[in-house]
Formats: C-alpha cells, sequence, structure tokens
C-alpha cells in the first residue's frame, strides 16, 4: 500500500466514529423529523389501549408549575400504567402532591418516587446556575441507575431540573439504552414566548403542546390543543 | 346578599392586594355594595417555620383596628379559620385551604391574583372573576396571563388599587358587564397523547 492509500484509509477510519455519532443522531433526534399531528383542534375521543409495562414518568416542576401539571392529570388515567414521579431537592411539596394523587388513585400497578438535585432557581446567578445544573446532571444520572424501570414516556412541564432530566434520558437514548419519548407541554403562563425550558427542551421532545394560539403559530413542531389545565 | 372572596393563591403572600382589601373604607364601600360576607385566603407562605402571610394579615388586621372599627365579634375560629361577624357583615380569613373550592363555591365574585391555576380554578367553577397581577414576583408572567384572560372576555383585569377593584366589583355584582363561559376542561388529549408515545 502507498503512502497515500494509507493516509486515506486513516483519515476515514478517523472520521467513521464522528458519522455515525451524527448519523444515530438524525435518526433519533425529533426535531428532525416532522410531527404527525399537526392538526389543531384535533379530538381524542378514543384514548388508544396502552402495552402492559408501560411507564409514565412525571416530573413536577414546584409551584405553579406543579399546580398546572395536577391540574392536567386530573383529566388522566394512569391506573394502568406504572409511575414515576419526579421531584426537585428543595420542593417537598410537589412530593406531597404525588403521593396525595397516588393515594387517592386506585391501581395494581407499582409507583416509584425520585428526587433530583434542583438546576437553576429564578435569578441565580450564572455561575452558579452552571454548577447546579451539573450537579443535577450527575444526580439525575445516578437517580436513573436506580430506577427498576425506565420511563417509556417522560411527561414534563419545566422549569429548571426538567431540563437536564430530558437531555439525560435523551442521551440515554441515544446510546441505545431506553426508548423514552418525552411529551412536554408549555406553561399556561407563557402567551407570546416560550419558557427557556422550552425553548432548550423543543428539540428533543417528541409532542411539543402549547396552551396558547400565539405560540402554536409561531413554532412549526408545536401542537395546540386550547387550555388543558 | 353577597359574598366576595379574595384569594392570593397558596405560594408567595401577595401583600399590596390585602393591604388594599384590609381596611375599613374598602370593606364598608363592600357593604355599601350588598356584599354580606367577605371570604380572605392571605397564603400559606412559610420561613423557618412562621407563616409570614399569616403575619402579614393579622398585622394589617390590627394596624387598621378592623375588628373594632366595624363593630365584628371574633367567633370561634377552628383549624386556621377565623371569622369576625356583625348583625350585616361576616369576614372569614384562612391562609390556605387545600378545598378552596368550596369557598369559590359559596363566592358571587372572586378577586384573585393571576397566576394560571386560581384563575382556571375559579373560571371553572363558573364565577365571576377579576384578576389582580402581583407585580412583586420576580420572572413572572401574570400580567399577559391577565391581559389575555380578560381580551377573551373571561375575566375582568383590574389594577391593584381601591377604587378600581371596588368598581369592577359593582359591575359584575350587578351584571354590567357580561363575561364569557371558560370551556370546560378536554378529556383523554394528555392521555391520548401520553399513551400513543409510550406505544411507540
Amino acid at each position: 500500500m502507498n503512502y497515500e492509500t494509507k493516509l486515506c484509509i486513516k483519515v476515514a477510519a478517523f472520521l467513521l466514529p464522528f458519522v455515525v455519532a451524527i448519523v444515530r443522531l438524525i435518526a433519533i433526534l425529533p426535531a428532525l423529523h416532522s410531527p404527525e399531528i399537526t392538526a389543531q383542534g384535533q379530538s381524542f375521543h378514543e384514548v388508544p389501549l396502552i402495552a402492559k409495562n408501560t411507564n409514565v414518568m412525571i416530573f413536577l416542576g414546584s409551584g405553579g408549575h406543579t399546580g398546572e401539571m395536577m391540574r392536567i392529570l386530573s383529566q388522566v388515567d394512569l391506573s394502568e400504567v406504572s409511575r414515576t414521579w419526579v421531584t426537585s431537592s428543595n420542593d417537598s411539596a410537589s412530593m406531597v402532591k404525588a403521593r396525595d394523587f397516588e393515594e387517592h388513585l386506585s391501581s395494581s400497578q407499582p409507583a416509584n418516587f425520585l428526587t433530583l438535585h434542583r438546576a437553576r432557581a429564578v435569578q441565580e446567578p450564572l455561575l452558579l446556575s452552571i454548577q447546579n445544573t451539573v450537579r443535577s446532571f450527575i444526580s439525575t444520572y445516578k437517580g436513573m441507575r436506580e430506577l427498576p424501570q425506565l420511563p417509556s414516556v417522560l411527561l414534563l412541564n419545566g422549569p429548571g431540573t426538567s431540563v437536564p432530566l430530558a437531555y439525560m434520558l435523551f442521551a440515554m437514548k441515544y446510546f441505545g439504552l431506553c426508548t423514552t419519548r418525552v411529551v412536554y407541554i408549555e406553561s399556561l403562563a407563557r402567551v407570546n414566548l416560550l419558557s427557556l425550558s422550552g425553548k432548550l427542551l423543543l428539540p428533543i421532545t417528541d409532542r411539543f403542546i402549547v396552551q396558547w394560539e400565539q405560540l402554536y403559530y409561531q413554532y412549526k413542531r408545536a401542537e395546540y390543543y386550547g387550555v388543558l389545565i | 346578599m353577597a359574598t366576595v372572596l379574595v384569594t392570593t393563591g397558596a405560594t408567595v403572600t401577595f401583600t399590596r392586594l390585602l393591604e388594599t382589601v384590609l381596611t375599613p373604607e374598602f370593606i364598608r364601600q363592600l357593604i355599601a355594595n350588598g356584599v354580606s360576607t367577605l371570604i380572605i385566603q392571605y397564603g400559606n407562605e412559610i420561613k423557618n417555620g412562621v407563616n409570614l402571610s399569616s403575619k402579614v394579615f393579622h398585622s394589617l388586621l390590627t394596624k387598621h383596628q378592623i375588628v373594632s372599627s366595624l363593630g365584628l365579634k371574633a367567633a370561634d375560629s377552628n383549624d386556621q379559620i377565623e371569622t369576625y361577624s356583625s348583625s350585616q357583615f361576616t369576614l372569614v380569613a384562612l391562609p390556605f385551604s387545600p378545598t378552596i373550592s368550596k369557598y369559590i363555591d359559596q363566592a358571587d365574585v372572586v378577586v384573585s391574583h393571576a397566576g394560571t391555576g386560581s384563575i382556571v380554578d375559579v373560571l371553572r367553577a363558573d364565577k365571576k372573576l377579576i384578576a389582580v397581577v402581583n407585580d412583586e414576583l420576580m420572572d413572572n408572567h401574570q400580567a399577559e396571563v391577565a391581559h389575555e384572560f380578560a381580551q377573551l372576555n373571561y375575566c375582568l383585569h383590574s389594577e391593584n388599587q381601591a377604587a378600581t377593584l371596588i368598581l369592577h366589583i359593582k359591575l359584575l355584582l350587578h351584571g354590567l358587564v357580561t363575561l364569557i363561559p371558560f370551556p370546560p376542561q378536554q378529556k383523554h388529549i394528555v392521555q391520548s397523547i401520553l399513551f400513543q408515545e409510550a406505544n411507540k
């Protein structure tokens, strides 16, 4: 083999992992797949049957976010799936609400509870914010490893800690460790602009739902069904 | 005889709204407009074991001598619910109730902070709502939300000012403005989406 051929093989061998990495990303990145459902005001009269061993992970963000999520869940029958409730470390009130929901649910499926290190707090300085986000990633990874089952679907509505959680599951999906689909519902408080969590999560969510028509028109991948809370 | 509920949400104390509402003058105006019961949910903000919301509420009550100047008498309070009443007027106060819907149901008009949860709870109960923006909050979208709901005619949007608030209460109590009923919560949407995705 002459020098030139060897060089070509070396370069190709060097580039191959990058190409594979990018192809894999293209294959799973929801942002690159046009959503199947964009129809506004579509009706859902029939709930699809759910496979056994389905796990739904619900993230409770704190305060108003948790309030909205619990109102949304008041219309969702989770008795046939197992649930994993995730809250942030500085937010015991949300955990109380999750346990309260479980007490009122008669289900043969188990429920798990997971507490993650909180990410960014409102008005936190950038450096501290980054530090907390990194800690949040680490605690998320540890938390995922402890779970008996990785979620089939992750339902979240922001803020802070939901971003590392969703990206962690996306990274695990990238490496074929799980098949979690991500469903994000933007807060009703966001009328004209997406929240920071919403913007960061838009590329990796499989379903991105907004509650104001203004936002629906701004984003190609957004779905709108009116107020859901 | 009408009932007005003032609610500040569960988490953060809405001090400025409490300051507007908790004066003998404001309450006299309410009575003059046919209000016989005022229910105040003042909040449950706890720091180092102290309920800050309760502190704000009680200091205002004492500062303006509301109980004595309106000739009210304290009735037995239970479960943190206080009642003060005279022959023509009753004041009920509570920090936060998980069964706030019970109080919403009693009210003819609700004055609420513009948190999405509270707004939706009141509108879904088919009650007349006046949304007041809490501008003490940081990173807050109450103004946008209140504006949007008022624009759609689901509720009124009032400044946090005694005269404006009284005017809005009057308009709603006497049916001088017509609001549009808020659509009921749609069933199955989120569940369908979750299950569609789970089955993929």
